[in-house]
């Protein structure tokens, strides 16, 4: 194990100059904020429940700027979903041209590499979360997309990120940038996927302008071997739309932070999540709904299959501010734990400021209906067999929220593969 | 072949003896009737032999179809023809009524060698189930018992029953809560499905569902027990004179 200070340095790398000149200034005081704020341990409040142990244990290094270039077309195909029009991949942090396509893309979308790119605004640097600040610091690449006033893009947008983990332990910074003009609408899936041990800490950041509407799935089907961090911070204008569905399966430990600031009135925020764990995975999901202002809704559901010894942790935090009159905020997470060893912590948290409000939270964890079980067998159906069905149905209602048949087909077929022998879904 | 013989059947639950050495032989073709007091053990008989895992069978031998029914697992008995109607029902939220028979007539054909049907095969058998308990298939897309009133939920089991085709059909207390047209949508069920090669062991607590059915023979259960057995002129006898005769009997013989 290497002291605290080493392992600081170690994330930070040699190297000084990393990325485009417009980011230097940025990089450079974000690497002295990240000294100061030094690398999360266990007796934070905000890593309380979920050790970062396993992510410092890889000593994971920098992802060299040049890259390997070990993803090849064949495994691509195999990320890519039945209804993508359009995907940008990059392997290790580094863009992929030869394997991205963005062919025909409509007028009033620009989309690139953010590293190759127009200078971008990535505001300010994080102040204490840390391995944001470190992604401030460190970040190679990743998408930007603008989207101008009232553009309306139809097809799917596919962001891939792989980990590869052959030949060294990188830590792949990615950075995204999403911007939706007044009454633009995009449909956009952020896939990240890998092999080996890796650790990939991935910071995404969305502007919606007023009406814009964002529909957006994002699928973290790291390897089981490697760690996975990331942000995904939204800050919604005046009758915005976001609806992210969030797909969380891989990851030795993974936490995915959402932090939602609803900043125009009117706007609506529904973030779904499923987690599906196993053996001695444990997943994260800190959210942070922000109703600044009056007549926004939002709605967090919630929730996580647990099997084996695997962890599950959820802190859904809800904050209303004093002048945030008609808020309506909802906020379900339920879990069901498949064996005596799981085992979750969920924390529901509401901070709220005004008083013409209408809130709602429920929290349940519980196991498989042993009566339901037993009927299904008293009908022919083995033990197995009726264990599956019975996780499809708890998952299914999300499935079925799922923004296209493309996207439900690959859930499914990805929850099938984890629940084996389950039955054809459908009908 | 006989059906179905329960000899000496000692069974238990958390512990608490239920079934005290009870006797039954069901030969192929039969309509019997178990009657008998609230808490008498009938629903006990029907989860044990179905093979709920709750129930702790003590004592005794149980002979399906020339097979030791107490060996076999619950879904291996109801891949053999075994079939139970439950008293209450269970509700699966997200598993539509489609599914769970999709699932249980193919793990059923599987079982017998057969090709598993697919959607569109299961369809032309349902449609013609469904006309015989008047069934809505559109009730099919909903959540299995979900948000069904109960004598909706006693349709639903008649329906599988009749999809299912079983050897052996046990109805716990299908009659209890059912209003006039819904009881006689049982009793057409059971009497269509009537066969040579089909027995029914219809549990029950009033003799109201025997104006449609017409058993072979009829059965007093008491403390864990058969404690009589007669033809249909005992369910009548039970009807006017209730079960207290029969209790005090049983403490005499005591
Ligand atoms: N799961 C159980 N746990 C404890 N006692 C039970 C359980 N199931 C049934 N019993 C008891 O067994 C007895 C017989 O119940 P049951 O078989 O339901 O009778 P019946 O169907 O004739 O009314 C009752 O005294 C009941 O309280
Ligand atoms: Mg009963």
């Amino acid at each position: 194990m290497i002291e605290v200070m080493e392992q600081t340095e170690l994330y930070l790398g040699a190297e000084i100059t990393r990325g485009p000149a417009w980011s230097t200034e940025r990089r450079q005081s974000a690497r002295k904020r990240f000294r100061e704020l030094g690398v999360p341990h266990g007796r934070q409040e905000s890593w309380r429940f979920t050790n970062p142990r396993k992510i410092t244990a890889l000593e994971a290094v920098p992802a060299a700027a040049e890259g390997v270039a070990n993803l090849t077309a064949e495994r691509v195909a195999e990320y890519l979903l039945p209804d993508t029009a359009w995907s940008l991949v990059f392997d290790n942090g580094i863009f992929r041209a030869d394997l991205s396509s963005r062919d025909g893309m409509p007028e009033g979308v620009h989309i690139e590499p953010l590293a190759s790119g127009e200078p971008a605004e990535l505001g300010d640097i994080e102040n204490s979360h840390a391995f944001t600040t470190l992604n401030d610091a460190m970040w190679t690449d990743g998408v930007s997309v603008r989207v101008d006033d009232g553009v309306v893009v139809e097809g799917l947008i596919q962001f891939i990120f792989t980990g590869d983990g052959d030949g060294g332990t990188p830590a792949v910074h990615t950075r995204n940038l999403i911007k939706l003009g007044a009454g633009a609408k995009l449909n956009l899936v952020e896939s990240y996927r890998g092999r080996g041990v890796y650790w990939t800490n991935a910071v995404t950041d969305v502007d919606l302008g007023e009406n814009a509407e964002l529909t957006h799935f994002f699928q973290q089907l790291e390897s089981e071997q490697a760690c996975h961090t990331s942000r995904f911070r939204v800050t919604q204008s005046p009758a915005s739309t976001l609806n992210t569905h969030n797909l969380l399966i891989g990851g030795d430990l993974a936490r995915r932070d959402i932090d939602i600031a609803l900043v125009g009135e009117g706007a609506h925020a529904g973030i779904d999540g499923l987690y599906v764990v196993h053996d001695t995975q444990l997943s994260d999901m800190h959210i942070t709904v922000d109703h600044a202002v009056p007549e926004c809704t939002s709605e967090q559901y919630i929730k996580g299959i647990l099997d084996n010894k695997s962890r599950g942790v959820f802190c859904g935090r809800v904050i209303v501010a004093q002048d945030a009159q008609k808020t309506d905020a909802r906020q379900t997470n339920r879990n069901l734990l498949l064996s005596d060893d799981a085992h979750v912590n969920t924390m529901p948290q509401l901070e709220i400021y005004a008083d013409d409000v209408k809130c709602a939270h429920g929290a349940t964890t519980g196991q498989l209906d042993r009566d339901a079980l037993f009927y299904l067998q008293s009908r022919g159906v083995d033990e197995v067999a009726a264990r599956d069905l019975l996780l499809f149905a708890f998952a299914n209602e999300l499935i079925d929220r799922l923004p296209s048949e493309g996207i439900r087909e690959h859930a499914e077929a990805f929850l099938e593969h984890r629940f084996h022998s389950a039955r054809q879904l459908g009908e | 072949m006989t059906m179905l013989e329960v000899k000496d059947l000692h069974a238990s639950v958390a512990g608490t003896k239920i079934l005290k050495g009870l006797d039954l032989t069901i030969q192929p073709g039969e309509i019997h009737c178990i009657m008998g007091p609230n808490g008498s053990g009938k629903s006990t008989l029907s989860r044990v032999l179905a093979g709920h895992e709750d129930y702790e069978v003590n004592d005794g031998l149980v002979t399906y179809r020339g097979m030791s029914l107490l060996d076999m697992e619950a879904h291996e008995r109801a891949r053999e023809g075994y079939f139970l109607a439950f008293q209450y029902p269970v509700e699966i939220p997200g598993v539509s009524g489609m599914q769970f028979l999709r699932a249980s007539v193919n793990a059923i054909r599987k079982h017998h060698g057969l090709e598993e049907l697919d959607a569109m095969d299961l369809m032309g058998v349902f449609r013609e189930k469904a006309k015989l308990v008047d069934l809505d298939l559109n009730s099919l897309k909903r959540s299995v018992n979900e948000g069904f009133s109960g004598g909706e939920k006693k349709r639903n089991e008649m329906f599988q029953m009749a999809v299912l085709e079983p050897r052996m059909c046990v109805l716990d207390e299908i009659d209890s809560g059912l209003d006039i047209d819904a009881l006689k949508i049982v009793a057409n069920t059971v009497n269509t499905m009537r066969s040579p090669e089909r027995s029914t062991l219809i549990i029950t607590h009033y003799q109201r569902l025997l104006e449609y059915i017409v058993p072979d023979y009829v059965h007093v259960m008491f403390d864990g027990r058969i404690v009589k057995s007669g033809g249909k002129e005992l369910a009548h006898k039970l009807e006017a004179e209730g079960y207290g005769w029969i209790e005090q009997n049983e403490q005499m013989v005591v």
